[in-house]
């Protein structure tokens, strides 16, 4: 990958816990319409996970005291982490 | 045979592809489009080079400003003051000439006391209160502006950083300005201040704000001998309140009620052309509670003065406190009378001049009986205003005081450390000034 999905891959490498389609598409610039199609082909291929905030997984997680969607089920979309963090 | 070779050649370009670039053709066929399509939307799509500076964030850019905000405050206060001063004087007249007349008709009434009774008591006192109508309406016209536009908040804003260097903060000042209304209606907005010790601060500072009921006072005195100055006078009134009520609240803050000061995060609503209906709306709300408070408590605080002064107690009770007030200048029985009452609320004071020098139609003429009855100056009647603004807030106040302190000692302080204040500063005015003038 070289393009749009390599970078958004990145950016959820870089970025230390989970992020939401909102923000992700704050910081790389990209239409949220446009993002969601590329996150969920990312999901598919198995690369990110989509996590529902306050759900049994998120209860799990490890990081969960230090997650601001874990604590307050705030967001202001869908949120994803890379597949191979837990 | 070319069907196999085929088959042969993708899984070959697929091994590849995912030896070199850990990916699975797909992925990289997404990537590649998405890669285009970005790239296309560079060349085709225009976006405005800078996000969109809304009418908002223009005036914010001035209004704002860490070094004229301030100053602009002030400039657009002296203007309030300016315009109501200006518009209100030829109304205020009319007023007068009005009430003259109506005392003229009432005057043949008999018998004497009654005749009396209703001139220099009802007409003389609660008619030099409703006298001042105008002014109070439009000054709440000017503040209804401030307020629907969205400036006030602004005004919070700008003030946050002083007053965060005094240990509160803006929310604080939002009540403190409020206090240019009513201090009954601002001690009660201070309940939004979360701090119990912020809060405290500043509901014993707010009394020192010039409410509407000091107004008439300062309109009366300005008139009578700062003709050429009116507004500069009733300005710099407002302006001393808000000084002496952040310092004090400093003072308060670092030597009474210290500790951690709470966080607040000022919300700045979007400035907005306020409306007709709106604005005379909040007049009429708050315009209505001078009328009604004249109407009621003045009306029987005056009749209560009317009385004790036509048998004569009123100067006695005055002759015995008014030498208190001597060196601050005005230490004459009237004043003093005046001073008393008013802190049933503090429009008592033009009500008590009212009923005492009955037959001065205009505030000109209050000037000529005060100066020639009393003796007073210009430098009097300022130090008598700074005593009016400082001293004692009205009952209803310190009702208010103790209601939301839950404390007699607090609302006993109130009333121990204002009159100190005015007194003392009122002292320091004539004192001083009387030195150079």
């Amino acid at each position: 990958m070289a393009g749009k999905l390599t970078e958004i891959m990145e950016y959820f490498r870089r970025a230390d816990g989970p992020v939401d389609l909102t923000t992700v598409s704050r910081c790389l610039d990209i239409e949220p319409g446009a993002l969601e199609g590329m996150l969920q082909l990312l999901v598919r291929k198995g690369r990110l996970r989509e996590i529902t905030p306050g759900s049994e997984a998120c209860a799990r997680c490890s990081r969960r005291s230090g997650c601001s969607y874990g604590q307050t089920g705030d967001t202001a979309g869908k949120i994803y982490e890379p597949a191979d963090t837990r | 045979m070319y069907g196999e070779e085929i088959i042969r050649a993708k899984d070959e370009s697929l091994t590849h592809l995912k030896r070199v670039h850990g990916d699975d053709a797909e992925t990289m066929i997404a990537d590649a489009r998405y890669g285009f399509i970005s790239g296309l939307m560079k060349d085709v799509v225009q976006k405005p080079a800078v996000e969109q500076v809304t009418m908002t964030d223009r005036i914010d850019r001035l209004v704002l400003n860490r070094w004229l905000g301030i100053p602009l405050f002030l400039v657009i206060l002296y203007g309030v003051f300016q315009f109501t001063f200006a518009v209100s004087s030829p109304l205020m007249e009319w007023t007068n000439q009005g009430l003259g007349w109506l005392a003229g008709k009432v005057s043949v009434i008999s018998p004497a006391w009654l005749s009396s009774f209703i001139t220099d008591g009802v007409i003389g006192g609660v008619g030099a209160v409703l006298s001042f109508i105008p002014v109070i309406f439009l000054l709440y016209i000017a503040l209804s502006i401030l307020e629907d536009s969205g400036y006030l908040a602004r005004a919070a804003f700008v003030m946050d950083r002083l007053m965060h260097r005094i240990g509160l903060h803006g929310r604080s000042f939002v009540t403190l300005i409020l206090g240019f209304g009513c201090s009954v209606a601002a001690i009660m907005s201070s309940r939004t201040i979360e701090n119990p010790k912020d809060r405290l601060v500043t509901i014993l500072v707010t009394p020192l704000m010039s409410c509407g009921g000091r107004l008439p006072i300062y309109a009366l005195l300005a008139a009578a001998f700062f003709t050429a100055y009116q507004g500069l006078v009733v300005f710099s009134m407002y302006a001393i309140g808000v000084v002496l009520a952040i310092l004090l609240a400093w003072f308060f803050r670092k030597k009474m009620v210290s500790g951690e000061s709470g966080h607040f995060v000022m919300e700045l609503p979007p400035y907005r052309l306020p409306t007709i209906p709106g604005v005379l709306a909040h007049m009429w709300e708050r315009g209505w509670a001078f009328i009604s408070r004249a109407g009621t408590l003045i009306f029987s605080a005056v009749v209560v003065i009317w009385i004790l002064n036509y048998f004569e107690v009123l100067e006695y009770i005055g002759r015995v406190i008014a030498p208190i007030f001597a060196p601050a200048g005005f230490g004459q029985w009237q004043s003093a009378v005046a001073l008393v009452f008013g802190v049933m609320a503090k429009e008592t004071v033009v009500g008590t001049f009212g009923t005492l020098f009955a037959g001065a139609e205009s505030a000109g003429g209050f000037g000529q009986v005060m100066a020639s009855q009393l003796g007073w100056t210009p430098l009097v009647a300022f130090a008598f205003m700074t005593m009016v603004l400082l001293y004692i807030p009205c009952v209803a106040t310190l009702s208010i005081v103790k209601k939301e302190t839950g404390s007699w000692k607090w609302t006993a302080f109130t009333v121990v450390y204002t009159l100190v204040l005015g007194w003392v500063v009122a002292t320091l005015i004539y004192q001083i000034g009387s030195l150079f003038l």
